[in-house]
Formats: C-alpha cells, sequence, structure tokens
C-alpha cells in the first residue's frame, strides 16, 4: 500500500469514528490529526494541498483547535521553529546523499565543502582534496585515502570559513572572556 | 602557537614584511615556475619542510600574498580526474621576487652579525 493510499485510508478510518465519539476519543483523534499532519510535510506539494484540505474539514466537523503543527510561525518561538524546520530539511536531503563507491570521494565530506566553502574556493580547492584523494588511493587504500579526505576537509573548512577563523582567531577567547567577567563579578 | 598560525595560514607581520610560511610559499612559487597549483604547492613545501600542511593554510597565504600584488593566478580548464574541476595557478610576481630576495638579504645580514650557538 503506497504511503498515499496508508493516509487516505487512515483518513477515512477518522472520519467513521466522528459519529460516535466522546470527548477523550476526541482528544485521541486531535493526536491522530497531529500526526497525519506530520506526515504530510514529506508529500509533495499538490498532495500536501489536497490532503491538508481535507484534514480541515475533519477539523471543522470535530470543531477541533489548528494543530500544533499548523500554527503560523510568529515571535520568538515562531524564529526557532522556523530554524528547526530549516534544520531538519538539511538533515533530511543530507540523508538522501547517494552513499559513494569506496574509490570515490566520501559524499559527506563533498557537501560540506560544497556548504561551507565560498564560491571561489569552490572552484579550485574539492579538486585539488580530489586530485590527491585519487594519489592517496592507490598507496593507502580506500580507507587510508578516505580518511585523509575527511580530515583535510575539516583541517580546509577550519582554516578558510569565515566564522571558523573568526572562532579560532580569538572569538573562542574573547567569548570565555566575557563568561567569565559576567560570572566573576 | 606557531602550529595555529601556519594550520590557519594567519597572518603575523605587518604588510610590507613576509611572514615565515609566506616565504616558504612563494620560494615552492619559485621551484614550481608555470605548473604551480594546490597540489604540487603543498607536495612541494611537505617534501622540502616535511610538514603536512592543509590545502586551506596554503590557499590563505597565497589569497593574502596576492592582495600584496606578490602573486597572480589564472583558472584552468576543468580535467576529469579532478572531478571536473578546474586548476587555479598561481605564479610570482616582480614584486614577489623583490620581497623574497629583500627577507633573505635581511636574514643573511643578521646572521653575519650574530655567533649563533
Amino acid at each position: 500500500m503506497s504511503d498515499e493510499r496508508s493516509l487516505e485510508y487512515q483518513l477515512g478510518q477518522l472520519r467513521n469514528q466522528i459519529a460516535h465519539m466522546d470527548e477523550r476519543e476526541k482528544a485521541t483523534l486531535e493526536n491522530e490529526l497531529v500526526r497525519l499532519t506530520r506526515e504530510l510535510v514529506a508529500k509533495s506539494a499538490t498532495d500536501m494541498q489536497r490532503i491538508s484540505e481535507r484534514l480541515k474539514g475533519y477539523q471543522e466537523a470535530l470543531q477541533v483547535r489548528p494543530t500544533t503543527a499548523e500554527r503560523p510561525h510568529s515571535g520568538k518561538r515562531g524564529v526557532v521553529r522556523r530554524y528547526i524546520d530549516v534544520a531538519g530539511k538539511l538533515a533530511a536531503s543530507a540523508s538522501r546523499l547517494p552513499r559513494s563507491a569506496p574509490t570515490a570521494p566520501p559524499t559527506g565530506a563533498c557537501f560540506l565543502l560544497d556548504l561551507l566553502l565560498s564560491k571561489a574556493d569552490r572552484k579550485a580547492i574539492p579538486g585539488d582534496l580530489e586530485e590527491e584523494f585519487r594519489a592517496r588511493l592507490a598507496k593507502y587504500g580506500p580507507v587510508g585515502a578516505r580518511l585523509w579526505f575527511w580530515c583535510e576537509t575539516l583541517r580546509t573548512i577550519a582554516a578558510r570559513n569565515p566564522l571558523c577563523r573568526w572562532l579560532l582567531a580569538g572569538g573562542l577567547v574573547r567569548i570565555g572572556e566575557w563568561i567569565f567577567r559576567n560570572t566573576g563579578s | 602557537m606557531s602550529w595555529l598560525v601556519e594550520e590557519m595560514g594567519f597572518e603575523m607581520d605587518g604588510n610590507d614584511r613576509l611572514g615565515r610560511f609566506e616565504e616558504i610559499v612563494l620560494l615552492a612559487l619559485m621551484r614550481l615556475r608555470e605548473g604551480a597549483y594546490g597540489v604540487p604547492i603543498r607536495r612541494e613545501i611537505a617534501e622540502r619542510t616535511g610538514r603536512d600542511v592543509s590545502f586551506g593554510a596554503v590557499y590563505t597565504t597565497l589569497e593574502r600574498l596576492e592582495r600584496k600584488g606578490y602573486v597572480s593566478s589564472r583558472v584552468g580548464d576543468p580535467t576529469p580526474e579532478r572531478g571536473g574541476r578546474a586548476k587555479r595557478y598561481f605564479r610570482i610576481e616582480a614584486p614577489g621576487i623583490r620581497a623574497l630576495n629583500e627577507t633573505r638579504e635581511t636574514i643573511a645580514n643578521m646572521g653575519g652579525l650574530v655567533h649563533v650557538g
């Protein structure tokens, strides 16, 4: 059964429950709606719109308040939630990355380089790393070469990413001083 | 501390003086001449000095030398062994050679005055 069919089946079940229901069951149904709404995030835009309209219909019929997942983002909590959403989407896209072959550079490290290096650096540095990786592949084997690639990626990002440079150039010391000054007085 | 300075390619000296790592990078460019890009520069430094420097440190130093006008760069053609990415070639310019000679003369002069050991 596809995910879409599964959702429709579950929605059908909810529809049958509406007719004979007490307050406790209503609360259970509300939780069910929250869960279904969360699942909808993974669906395509068209499916999301279609099924969310159906859910809205059920909510009106039940006269339940909007689910947590459907509340608009506002205020400080909204900002935090927006960041959580973005982080979730980023993690989801990273987990969907195809696994690289042992003789190819690690996909995760390449993803980090593309994400954290500047546009100018992205033209040359990943190519240099890949060329050196291929040279090390024959000498140290796939495990050694991949390990080297990961270490070198982290060292390169630490040296070239502005935020990492700021932290290592004294940002950490300044933060420590600020904490010491504020907790000491 | 000196490890961190070299690892990150931080600048220790003022704008008109060459730092130790800057001098090493310029000497590597002198030796490599036309074929100087990230991989051979890093290998040359590793072979001659016995230190494993990161690409990040090399590029940070080269970028700073380029800002000072000591080095120029151009982007080459993409190659398949580099995953279709281009090489960035570096070349030492006349002010770079002059700065390198001045630094080496200064060290030689100081060595002539002080008896080491």
